[in-house]
């Protein structure tokens, strides 16, 4: 069954498209990998499902819902800036987000930030690239919703750290949830994905279930991706 | 809304302390100077004054540049993630200002009154008689006007400045555009609003209040609307 349903989105800046008549329906319990070179869109495709960038033309619905600001009670977005103050310890940005979510459960969030190894009375100005990280990923599972999204959440961290959020993510999949998650990390990625979407200066270029793939031809992630893009 | 204008005043943290310091470092000096000198020195006042004025501006200031950070860097953009609605976001950035400007008036109006009875107790006489007078009745109303005159020009410029960053972002010198957004917004509504309110709002302060706040509401409504229909973050 489906939840997230795109119809010809098209996000332009000025005279660039971010996205260019993307079309695509995401279904529930599946775990969706958004591949692409930088500037590809994947970002904007995100950010545009949240709700925090507005579509040039085109129809994004949740549950039949028309995405706004209220739909973001049944998303749960991880962008790749911090969006929180550092100069806050992790207990109060949990308050902050148990106030504001009403599908946010402390003590979910309690659990993974054990299971992440991190630091309830410190402030955030105090820690690691790795440990922001793994709190972005922990107040996004921490959350009850259908829709999950992670904007590059191996990005520029330790080995460490990636197998932290990695096992976490895989831990916390649900039938009833759907995930996505854009990375360049193909090869630490490749065995939480279940579906790949490859973009390309907005456009949806490739769309393969990676199951399939292993099965049929044998390919890694990573040969893909060189195939996709004829590097 | 409540949660939200308690993460506002988190924010705030940071410069009610400096202006708290400040006034520490001003009663530190009012007892020092009082009690070197027998005589009244009423110029202490003037400086108590002075420091007064100074913690406005900074107060007026920093408010305009926490919501000008808030609105451009992403770093800072997590009240925009929440479900809540760009009305609701704006107004409680806008009641944040205008609860804090108020409790700076009172703390600063209360510490000042105190150390004028301090350095000359015969204030207490003259503010005690006018007390009784009632004409502090209509000096109530003045500051309420005073207060809703600021409301709107807050309003106005987060307005303008949402309209910098909604359409015009990608323009160098934005402190500049923002400026002249908002005297072409300010040109526009006294041309739509003000004229036609001014004949009702003349005849009473009360009327003028009301005219006021039902133009910031209408300004932080669009704000709201801009931020939820328009604005990308």
């Amino acid at each position: 069954m489906e939840n997230v349903i795109i119809n010809n989105l098209t996000k332009g800046y000025f005279k660039k498209r971010a996205l260019n008549n993307f079309s695509y329906s995401f279904k529930k319990g599946m775990v969706y990998g958004l591949i692409g070179p930088n500037g590809s869109g994947k970002t904007t495709l995100m950010k545009t499902i949240y709700g925090l960038v507005k579509p040039t033309s085109g129809k994004l619905s949740i549950n039949n819902d028309k995405i706004s600001f209220k739909t973001r009670k049944n998303i749960a977005f991880m962008p790749t800036e911090d969006v929180f103050m550092s100069s806050l310890t992790v207990s109060k940005v949990l308050n902050f987000y148990t106030d504001t979510f009403e599908d946010f459960s402390l003590e979910k969030a309690h659990k993974i930030l054990e299971n992440m190894k991190l630091p309830l009375n410190e402030k955030i100005e105090t820690f690691s690239t790795g440990m922001r990280m793994r709190l972005k990923v922990t107040l996004c599972l921490a959350r009850n919703v259908e829709f999950y999204m992670f904007d590059e959440p191996l990005n520029g961290i330790d080995v460490i750290s990636k197998d932290l959020i990695k096992n976490t993510i895989i831990s916390m999949t649900t039938e009833d949830s759907t995930i996505l998650i854009s990375s360049h990390a193909l090869n630490e990625m490749e065995l939480i994905l279940e579906q790949v979407l490859f973009l390309n200066e907005g456009t949806l270029i490739r769309d393969i279930n990676l199951e399939e793939l292993r099965d049929t031809e044998n390919k890694s992630l990573e040969s893909l991706y060189w195939e996709v893009y004829n590097v | 809304m409540f949660n939200l204008i308690k993460f506002e005043m988190l924010k705030r943290k940071k410069m009610f302390s400096i202006l708290g310091v400040l006034f520490l470092v001003m009663q530190a000096f009012i007892i020092y100077e009082t009690s070197i000198t027998s005589t009244i020195d009423i110029n202490i006042m003037g400086k108590g004054f002075l420091l007064i004025f100074i913690s406005y501006t900074v107060f007026i200031f920093s408010s305009i540049l926490t919501f000008s950070k808030d609105i451009n860097s992403t770093d800072r953009s997590l009240v925009f993630m929440t479900p809540y609605s760009g009305f609701t976001i704006i107004s409680s950035k806008f009641l944040t200002t205008i609860i804090l400007g108020i409790v700076l008036f009172l703390l600063s109006f209360m510490w000042f009154t105190a150390n004028a009875f301090y350095v000359d107790p015969q204030i207490k006489f003259s503010i005690l008689a006018y007390l009784e007078d009632n004409a502090y009745f209509s000096d109530i109303r003045i500051f309420i006007l005073a207060l809703a005159s600021i409301g709107s020009f807050f309003s106005l410029i987060f307005l303008s400045i949402i309209i910098t960053k909604t359409f015009l972002s990608k323009l160098k010198f934005k402190t500049l555009i923002v400026i002249i957004v908002m005297s072409i917004l300010s040109k526009i509504f006294n041309l739509i609003f003000w004229d036609n309110l001014n004949r009702f709002s003349s005849a009473s302060i009360g009327m003028s209040i009301v005219s006021i706040v039902f133009i910031t509401t209408l300004m932080l409504w669009i704000s709201g609307w801009l931020i939820d229909n328009k604005t990308d973050f």
